[in-house]
This record gives C-alpha cells, sequence and structure tokens, in this order.
C-alpha cells in the first residue's frame, strides 16, 4: 500500500515537473475554464429565464449541480484523459510490456502516470460554484460538506471504473479506440438533474450507465435533498464497478500475453 | 481537366479510406449526442405549457435538425493540421504540387457523407418517437442544401485558419477546443437561440456561430422570411470570405516561417 | 538458472486473400495457419553464464525472450527461470528479472532520466542507501555522469541506451534478458555497452541472456551461443568451433572507381557479386588483411569494407549440413 501511495507522490511530481515545460497550456486551460463555467452559466440563465425549475431542482440547485459536474470533468481531464487513452498507443510502441514487466500492478502504472496538473482551472472552478451554491443554499455544514466529499469520491470511481473498461476493449479491439468519448458525450447529461429526463431515460441513466450517480446524487447531497437509497447505491455502484474493471482488466491482460507476438 | 481528375481520385481515395473508418466512425456519430440530450431536457421543461413559443414537438424538430447540422460539418481538421505541423509531418506534403488544402477537404467531405449516412437513421428513429415534423417544402430544402454549404465553408475555413496558427504556437489545438465550446453554446446547440435574453441575440449576430447552426435550421424548418433568409446568405458569404481570406494568409506567413525555421 | 524443456509458441493466423472479393470469402470460410514461431527449443543456462542468442530477423529469438521474461504465455513446453514459473509473473520473479528491449524504452521523454530512476526505486522498493550505492556504481560503469539530469529527448541515441540499462539494473536483478540491446548504436557505443554487461557480469554473478543479430554483439560477450532459425535451435554450444568450421570467411566490399572485369576481381578471391562499380567478394579470415592491401594497391579502388558473413548465409549453410533437422546440444558435425 505505501508503495502505491509513495508510487502516486512521485507520479505527481513528474507530472508538475512535466508541466512547467508547458506554461501556456495553463493559462489556456484557466480561459477554458472561464468558457465552460461561463457557458455553462448562460445555459442555466436561458433555462431559468423560461422556467420555475428544472426537474425539480431550483436555480441554486441547478448551480450546485453545475459545480459537481464541473468537478468531475476537471477529474476526467486531469487523471483520466492522458492515461486511459494512451493505452492502445502503448500496446502498439511497446510501452505496455514494460508495465506488465514491473511488479507493481500494471493497471495502476496505466491509469495514473501522468496527471494533467494544468487541467486543475476547471476543478477549482467547479469547486468554487460548489461552495458558492452550499453557500447560497444554507448547507455548508461539516457533515454536509463531508457527505458531499464522500459521494464525490464515489462517482470519479465509477466514471474511473467505466472509463477503464472502456479503454481496456483497446486490447481486443483494435479501432474503436474512441470509446470513452462516447461515455464522455453522455456523461455530458449529468449537467441536469436526473429528473428532468424523460421516465426511460431516467432508467438508462442510471441502471445503464450510472451517470445519476455520478453527477446528480454528489449534487443532492449538496443541495440539501440527498435520496438515502440512491446514495447507498452510489457506494455500491462505486464498488462493484471498481471490482469488474479489474476483473475485466486481468482478462485482458491474459489474453495479450497469449495473443501478442 | 487534370484538375476534375485530381479532385476526382482524391475523393475516391478518400472515400475507400474513410470506408476503412466505419466503425471508429459510428462510435463519433454516437458522440454527438449532445443535442438529443438538450431536446430531452427542453421538451422535459416544456411539457407545462409553450416556451417563447416552443412546444415540445418544436424543440423536438429544433434539435433534430441541430443534430442533423452538426454531423453534415463535423469538422476536426485544427488538431490534424497542428500535429502535423509540430511533428513536421506537413513537410512530405509540401513537396507535392498539391496546397495540402484539398486533400483536407477531401477528406472532411467523405467522412461528412459517412456521419449522415450514419445519422439519418438515428434522425428519422427520432422524429418518429417525438412526433415532431419538417414542413418539408421545396424551396426549403434546397435553400437548407446551401445554407449547410455555407456553414461547413465558413466552419472549415475557420478552424484550418486555427490549425495554421500551429506554426507560431503549440497551443493551436487547445485554441480550436476552446473555440469548440462557443459554437456549440453560441451557435445554439445548447440553447435554441430564440430563448436566449435579447441583448445576448443581438451580439450573437455579429458572431459566425449562429450561421453554423441555428440559421441552416432555420431555413430547414422554414422560419425565416424572404428577406432575413437574404441577409443570412449574404452574412454567410462575408464571414466564408473573411475566414478563406485569413487562411491564405496565414499560410503563405506560416510557410515562410515553417522554412526558414528548417521543416 | 534458467531451464527451457520443449518450449513452443504457436500463433493461428487467418488468412485473407487481398482484395474485395477475398474479404467476402473470409466471411464464410475462414483459412486457418499455424504459425511456429518457437518450435520444441530446449536448453539449460547456469547461474552467471552470458549466453548469445542468434539468428536472423523473424527467426524467434524475440519471442522466446518474452516466454522467458513472462510477457508472453508458451502454448506448450515448461520453462522455469530463477525457480519461478515466468507466465505467473509472481512479484519476486519480477524483481529479479529485467528485460531491456534495444530501440523501445522506459525512460520519460520529457524529464531527465534521474527522475525515471526515481520511480523504479518506488516502484522496486529500494531503501535509500541502497539506491544511492547502485546508482553510483551504475554511473561509474556507465559514464553516466553529466547525463543524468538532462531531459531524456536531448540525450544521442547511446546516452539514452546507457540510461534504459541503468534504469533496468537499478533493483539488481539476477537475471538479465537483452533483446538487441546494441541495435542502432554506433561502433563505439556498442563496444561500451558490451564492456559494460561483460563488466556488470563479472561483478555481480548475473546471468546475461542476449539476442542480437549483430555477430560481433555475441563474439565479444558470450562463450556460448544459442542459435535460432525457423523458431527451431540449431545450434548450442560454443562459439569458437562454431565460427570457425561454418564461416571460415570474410565478406570484401568494393568499390571501385573503374569497373573491372570479373576475372580481375576473381584473383582476389571468391566473387560473389559484380555490378559496375561495386563488388562483393570472399575472402578466408586469415588472409583478409592482406587481400585487402593488395586489392588497395592493385586496383583503383574508392572504398572497401570488411564484413562478417550474414548470420542468415551461416545459419543456412547450417541447416544444409545438418538436414534441417534441429541439432542436439554440441557441436555441428
Amino acid at each position: 500500500m505505501t508503495r502505491y501511495l509513495r508510487l502516486l507522490r512521485i507520479f505527481l511530481v513528474n507530472s508538475l515537473q512535466l508541466e512547467m515545460e508547458y506554461r501556456a497550456n495553463f493559462a489556456m486551460d484557466a480561459l477554458n475554464a472561464l468558457l465552460a463555467f461561463g457557458s455553462g452559466l448562460l445555459v442555466l440563465y436561458a433555462i431559468f429565464e423560461h422556467a420555475e425549475s428544472i426537474g425539480g431542482w431550483s436555480f441554486p440547485q441547478a448551480l450546485a449541480l453545475l459545480g459537481v459536474f464541473m468537478i468531475l470533468e476537471g477529474f476526467i481531464e486531469l487523471v483520466l484523459y492522458p492515461n486511459l487513452n494512451s493505452l492502445p498507443e502503448y500496446i502498439r510502441k511497446g510501452d505496455m510490456d514494460f508495465m506488465l514487466l514491473k511488479p507493481v500492478s500494471a493497471q495502476f502504472l496505466v491509469s495514473f502516470r501522468y496527471i494533467r496538473l494544468w487541467k486543475l482551472p476547471e476543478l477549482a472552478t467547479g469547486v468554487a460554484l460548489l461552495g458558492y451554491a452550499m453557500a447560497a443554499l444554507n448547507t455548508l455544514t461539516p457533515a454536509t460538506v463531508a457527505l458531499t466529499v464522500v459521494l464525490l469520491v464515489s462517482a470519479a470511481t465509477i466514471v474511473y471504473a467505466i472509463w477503464c473498461m472502456l479503454t481496456t476493449t483497446a486490447f481486443w479491439l483494435v479501432k474503436v479506440e474512441n470509446l470513452p468519448e462516447f461515455f464522455y458525450s453522455i456523461f455530458s447529461a449529468g449537467r441536469f438533474p436526473v429528473s428532468a429526463f424523460p421516465t426511460w431515460a431516467r432508467f438508462a441513466l442510471t441502471f445503464i450507465v450510472p451517470i445519476a450517480f455520478v453527477t446528480t446524487v454528489p449534487a443532492s447531497a449538496a443541495a440539501g435533498r440527498l435520496d438515502g437509497a440512491m446514495a447507498a447505491g452510489s457506494l455500491l455502484v462505486a464498488a462493484l464497478a471498481l471490482l469488474l474493471s479489474h476483473g475485466l482488466w486481468r482478462l485482458a491482460v491474459a489474453s495479450y500475453t497469449s495473443a501478442s507476438s | 481537366m487534370h484538375r476534375l481528375r485530381l479532385l476526382h481520385r482524391l475523393f475516391a481515395v478518400s472515400a475507400a479510406e474513410t470506408a476503412e473508418y466505419r466503425a471508429p466512425i459510428l462510435v463519433w456519430v454516437l458522440t454527438g449526442t449532445m443535442p438529443l440530450i438538450m431536446m430531452m431536457i427542453w421538451m422535459g421543461l416544456a411539457k407545462a405549457g409553450p416556451m417563447a413559443g416552443y412546444e415540445a414537438e418544436d424543440f423536438a424538430a429544433y434539435f433534430l435538425a441541430i443534430f442533423l447540422v452538426r454531423q453534415m460539418t463535423v469538422c476536426w481538421v485544427h488538431e490534424e493540421l497542428s500535429r502535423e505541423i509540430r511533428l513536421g509531418e506537413m513537410s512530405p506534403r509540401l513537396l507535392r504540387p498539391l496546397d495540402p488544402y484539398w486533400l483536407f477537404v477531401a477528406q472532411h467531405l467523405t467522412v461528412a457523407a459517412m456521419h449522415l449516412v450514419i445519422a439519418l437513421p438515428v434522425a428519422v428513429i427520432g422524429f418518429a418517437a417525438t412526433g415532431a415534423t419538417i414542413p418539408l417544402e421545396p424551396a426549403n430544402s434546397v435553400l437548407f442544401v446551401l445554407a449547410i454549404a455555407g456553414a461547413w465553408t465558413i466552419r472549415f475555413n475557420m478552424l484550418y485558419g486555427v490549425g495554421l496558427l500551429a506554426f507560431w504556437t503549440d497551443q493551436a489545438a487547445a485554441l480550436g477546443n476552446l473555440i469548440f465550446t462557443l459554437y456549440i453554446v453560441l451557435g445554439g446547440a445548447v440553447v435554441p437561440l430564440d430563448l436566449f435574453p435579447a441583448s445576448v441575440q443581438q451580439a450573437l449576430a455579429f458572431l459566425p456561430f449562429a450561421y453554423l447552426l441555428n440559421f441552416p435550421v432555420e431555413v430547414l424548418l422554414g422560419k425565416l422570411t424572404g428577406p432575413a433568409v437574404l441577409r443570412g446568405f449574404v452574412v454567410q458569404l462575408l464571414w466564408i470570405l473573411l475566414f478563406v481570406g485569413l487562411r491564405h494568409l496565414l499560410w503563405r506567413n506560416g510557410l515562410k516561417r515553417y522554412s526558414a525555421v528548417g521543416a | 538458472m534458467i531451464s527451457v524443456k520443449d518450449l513452443s509458441k504457436h500463433y493461428r493466423v487467418h488468412e485473407k486473400e487481398p482484395g474485395f472479393l477475398g474479404s467476402l470469402k473470409s466471411l464464410v470460410r475462414r483459412r486457418h495457419r499455424t504459425v511456429k514461431a518457437v518450435d520444441r527449443v530446449s536448453f539449460e543456462i547456469a547461474p552467471g553464464e552470458i549466453v548469445g542468442f542468434l539468428g536472423p530477423n523473424g527467426a524467434g529469438k524475440t519471442t522466446t525472450l518474452k516466454m522467458l521474461s513472462g510477457l508472453l504465455h508458451p502454448s506448450s513446453g515448461e520453462v522455469s527461470v530463477a525457480g519461478f514459473v515466468p507466465k505467473r509473473r509472481q512479484r519476486a520473479f519480477l524483481s529479479a528479472i529485467t528485460l531491456v528491449m534495444g530501440q523501445k524504452q522506459q525512460l520519460i521523454w520529457d524529464l531527465p532520466a534521474a527522475d525515471s530512476f526515481l520511480v523504479n526505486q518506488a516502484i522496486y522498493d529500494i531503501p535509500d542507501a541502497v539506491y544511492r550505492r547502485r546508482l553510483g556504481e551504475l554511473t561509474e560503469m556507465l559514464g553516466l555522469q553529466g547525463l543524468l539530469n538532462k531531459q531524456v529527448r536531448k540525450l544521442s541515441l547511446g546516452e539514452r541506451m546507457k540510461c534504459e540499462l541503468a534504469a533496468a539494473l537499478l533493483h539488481q536483478p539476477q537475471v538479465l534478458f537483452l533483446d538487441e540491446p546494441t541495435i542502432g548504436l554506433d561502433v563505439n557505443m556498442q563496444q561500451a555497452v558490451r564492456d559494460f554487461i561483460a563488466g556488470y557480469n563479472r561483478r555481480h554473478g548475473a546471468t546475461v541472456v542476449l539476442t542480437s543479430h549483430y555477430m560481433a554483439d555475441v563474439t565479444a560477450l558470450a562463450k556460448r551461443i544459442l542459435v535460432i532459425d525457423g523458431g527451431r535451435m540449431v545450434f548450442d554450444g560454443d562459439f569458437k568451433s562454431l565460427a570457425e568450421s561454418i564461416a571460415p570467411q570474410k565478406v570484401l566490399k568494393l568499390q571501385l572507381r573503374e569497373p573491372q572485369p570479373e576475372a580481375v576481381l576473381r584473383r582476389y578471391g571468391e566473387l560473389r557479386e559484380c555490378d559496375e562499380l561495386r563488388a562483393e567478394l570472399r575472402v578466408e579470415r586469415n588472409a583478409v588483411t592482406e587481400t585487402a592491401a593488395r586489392l588497395l594497391n592493385d586496383l583503383p579502388v574508392d572504398d572497401i569494407g570488411i564484413e562478417d558473413v550474414p548470420i542468415e548465409e551461416i545459419v543456412g549453410k547450417m541447416f544444409h549440413r545438418t538436414n534441417a533437422a534441429p541439432a542436439p546440444a554440441g557441436r555441428v558435425a
């Protein structure tokens, strides 16, 4: 365990050094975060100019949801995009072999080697927005904050597991390396509370691609309208998803070591 | 004549290449679901009553049309250009007596066609499921095709120019992605432009984005009067001239810089 | 240390005819072909030995090495390395071996090599004092002074290879698998790498299995070589006898200023190729320098190159001699 924590720290330090090389990236992403924030806000304004609530959520509650969405989008850009998405390249160039030769979990190495620290502005903006919304809703209490954080971690785990499973298919499927992009586009439905969608979509977003647990549930906690069953469900789904992703990974590696030349 | 045969060859090769990429293209089409998601949201909001004159079916028709327009004007040339310039892959292209622009055009048009082929059934299902309709008048359809052509040309040349900025900066691709966010929101793919506050709508008339998505859709849906349609085409033409001109400028200067630095 | 018995790796490959019709046909009925990348190879390697795997491209050297390091599952046969079954990839096994692949690198491109070393230190759980001592030793043996704090992408190919080797040996493995370690390097660097490997083996008693298609790599390092061709082992023994019996010649490549008649060239050796201003001769080893001097003296020679007989030829000759049957360990008849 300590070995992995130590590795994570080294990956962070290395990533920081790498980013020093590319300060312009940071400036660009700050601009990007501002834009994402601005456009997200504009859309909410437009909606609330014509409606009282969206799926039963008030404007400040919708803001909390936008904040949660931006935090998770930041997580995807910070950790998932620069690592798991490179898996097909690792396999092609032989880097995968080096990772399999190390006496640590190759899944860990592939998942966390590069952390794109210059994507922090978007994550930070999300946190700020969430904090602001919670203050407006009078839910900024230690208990609520703790609960929200727990559910955010659970949500990040679910997203990681799904992303990992989608990229692991790269071991078998050669051309459809853009599968995670498909997930990313469905993920954008998480900008809105799951109750704003028609029933069939609500079902799909809870049981098929569990976006409901990813954004709506943590935002519910922050907005003070948490459904206990959904919260428990989120933790369960996170645990299950993680187990599934690791199982699929091991299957993929077994297949790779049998078939590759 | 030689030109014609060259273009024909380019397209044939592009088409063959594109056919090889059916599977990932299918996935790319599926990633364009944002308009469909927005459609569900707005239809949900309209259940209580029409919003700014839009009933649920109106939202459905609008967003399904946006979905189709987006698929037909798909463009990623800024990423390709930025990568090729950065990695020096542009050099072999420059040795041939053909402006690489046309290669990218051929590639993008064949891919757009493939996108349309895959997206059309999705749209048809969408129309059937939501009960939305489009008043398919022949005049509107022709104008729609023209508007799409205009939108495609503007978007392609705009992003081509952004890609060419890679001659000067390594942030070209990131800039392109920024523009994408603006394009989606300010073009009307998330909120129909009619529903934006009046001040915002006025400001949007000065930006190209509305003419890339909202304008073709409104033409198709028959929501614009004669003069408005004409005005829209004129503005499209102006943007085309601007971006094509910019592209030429950037290309000439970029090449000078590229060969000075050493390809 | 390493024990291999009847090791095989077969691949099933689909055969598809080219073109559209071929695609249609393959939809209906798939034709399979079995490729035997490695075919019933057996050998034993004692601790501390340096063994060279020779063979032409595609012979099965890399595949064998990957099976020995656990990256590939054998189709059949038994493998045991340092007492472990490689394909199980147990942590203790992975900590006891290392695989270096020429032209492929594990160092992080945009950071100094030292940072990649720190990652390995954490991965292999090497205590700080031990790490510093080993790094010092490797720096001295490889001449890494001044290289470790430069970004890897700014190093030359040779410097990168040296850093790669250091990174691969920080955890002081008992078994070294080196796959084409000198490929692409200039002559001086190749020598440096060879010297290093020999020195490392002397100092630490590590077992080394080295593949190459350069004879010189193997001549310099290994007393024992295994020749693989077409997945089969065709020779296992010491090098001297192989070289002397199979390849008693050297290749002389000439670049001429004026074309010479073949009869003239034949006076100097066995003429293999003659093409306008280029010619290739085969000359007995001990007569090479003398013949080269004579050629330079007598004929209008612009450039002269002396090379070893290509592996493919040696092995081809061996096949010819042994009737394409895998030879038992020992000398070739």
